[in-house]
């Protein structure tokens, strides 16, 4: 069977903390469109598409900044911020000299921000600003940095309701799905002529219009 | 304008902070100035008391809670209240021009532990006399954060992080009546008048960039506006970065 994603090969990175249920669901997608999928950046030589997931360790659950002591703030914020980096600088290794494509999938709360996650409205944002440095950067190797903003549902499967972010309704009649949809908008973005970078694309179905 | 409220200002031994601290001291409000730099922040409070002001100083790391912790209960002993919790300090890798990819872990953790952990230890040491007081808090943020800078990656990061952490902040103390805000500044500062001598295009470059054709001075432009900010003026407004750059990058 052909795919848009014949010949090519993905590394989807882990955010390195908490699920990569994300980073799983979008690898079966990647690799049923055609893609060699490496989820090791150390045997992903070749590689054309990273694909880093910038999610919650502590599996999105609320947490007010009150009763957050500096250890749980370091944990579920300054670390998978690390890791964003990290996994950055790894996609920078694997794609330097022959170009490609880097897409960071983050959250839209952390653009219109909710009670309870400042810690991980810190790393998205911190993620996405880093992505248009490195976009900045990377552009004249032909390395793009684009971000998929993703509702919560998407990035934490277990959680539960299926309510938009904003108070208006959904434009679309459901939350695109990470295998079959995502994966899928992600293989055209990344097969595309290459002249989209350092921007941030809603894929939650028509809900947050405003960033 | 701000007469009868109080204010601490981290990082304003110098710069932009210094402005903010003298603005806010001028419009009738007592300033904390906190630095890591005691001599510093000592001289600043004392231009403030010089102008009629009241105003102290606090040797303070913003990465240290207890010196935070500290900073805040200092201020509520001398002043009797806290208004606003204005988190300016940053680190001193802040300027220095590294891509991402070349970034030591040094450079990293010292950004990120003044920057974003220093936005949380102030804000959890604040929230309780500014859930009293009716209060704010201010995160200065950057245009970097917004627009991305090549050089100034982590910088970049930092700045973008702080604007996420100010909007779901926002969301979590409104019900309490508490904002929070940030506030994007280009200023001139004793470390913008050594980088524009190494690099003297770019201050006609940053002049140009700005429809209004200047770069802002730290007190009357940048400090006025943490004045409405801080202020009654703005109590409407939260979850918001307030670009204060002439005009320079538009929303």
């Amino acid at each position: 069977m052909s795919g848009l994603l014949d010949g090519k090969t993905a590394l989807v990175l882990g955010s390195g903390m908490g699920s990569d249920s994300v980073g799983r669901a979008v690898a079966r997608g990647l690799k049923a469109l055609g893609a060699k999928v490496e989820t090791d950046a150390a045997h992903a030589e070749g590689a054309d598409i990273v694909i880093i997931p910038v999610t919650d360790p502590g599996g999105l659950t609320p947490a007010l900044l009150a009763e957050m002591d500096e250890d749980e703030w370091i944990c579920r914020c300054e670390a998978p911020l690390r890791a964003v980096r990290v996994a950055m600088q790894q996609a920078h290794a694997v794609l330097d000299g022959r170009g490609g494509s880097i897409v960071l999938l983050v959250p839209t709360i952390s653009m219109i921000g909710a009670a309870g996650f400042s810690h991980y409205s810190a790393v998205g944002e911190g993620a996405r600003a880093l992505a248009k440095a490195a976009a900045r950067g990377w552009g004249a190797k032909g390395i793009t940095v684009n971000c998929l903003g993703l509702t919560s549902q998407q990035l934490c499967p277990d959680e539960e309701g299926q309510a938009t972010l904003t108070k208006a309704p959904r434009a679309l009649d459901h939350v695109p799905d990470l295998e079959t949809e995502i994966a899928g908008f992600i293989a055209t973005l990344v097969t595309g002529p290459g002249i989209v970078t350092g921007m941030t694309i809603m894929v939650d179905g028509g809900d947050l219009m405003s960033v | 304008m701000l007469n009868g409220k109080a204010v601490i200002v981290t990082g304003a031994a110098q710069g932009v902070g210094r402005g903010l601290a003298l603005a806010a001291g001028a419009a009738g409000a007592s300033v904390a100035i906190t630095a890591r730099n005691l001599e510093g922040a000592e001289a600043v409070a004392a231009e403030i008391r010089a102008r009629g002001g009241a105003a102290i100083a606090c040797r303070c790391d913003a990465t240290n809670k207890a010196e935070i912790d500290a900073a805040v209960a200092g201020t509520i002993v001398e002043f009797g209240r806290l208004d606003a919790m204005v988190h300016n300090a940053t680190s001193r890798f802040s300027p220095r021009g590294v891509p991402i990819e070349t970034v030591t872990e040094e450079d990293w953790d010292d950004q990120i532990a003044v920057g974003l952990r220093g936005a949380y230890l102030c804000a959890r040491a604040a929230f309780p006399a500014l859930k009293q007081s009716g209060g704010s808090m201010v995160v200065l943020t950057s245009n970097a954060g917004i627009e991305g800078s090549v050089s100034l990656a982590v910088y970049s990061t930092v700045k973008g992080a702080q604007r996420g952490f100010i909007k779901s902040l926002a969301r979590e103390w409104g019900p309490d009546g508490v904002r929070v805000n940030g506030l994007a500044p280009v200023a001139m500062t004793p470390a913008m008048d050594r980088f524009f001598e190494l690099q003297p295009k770019m201050k006609d470059f940053l002049e140009s960039d700005a429809a209004l054709r200047r770069i802002g001075d730290s007190e009357a432009d940048i400090g006025r506006a943490l004045n409405f900010l801080i202020g009654e003026e703005s109590g409407f407004i939260t979850g918001q970065t307030l670009l204060v750059n002439g005009g320079a990058t538009m929303l």
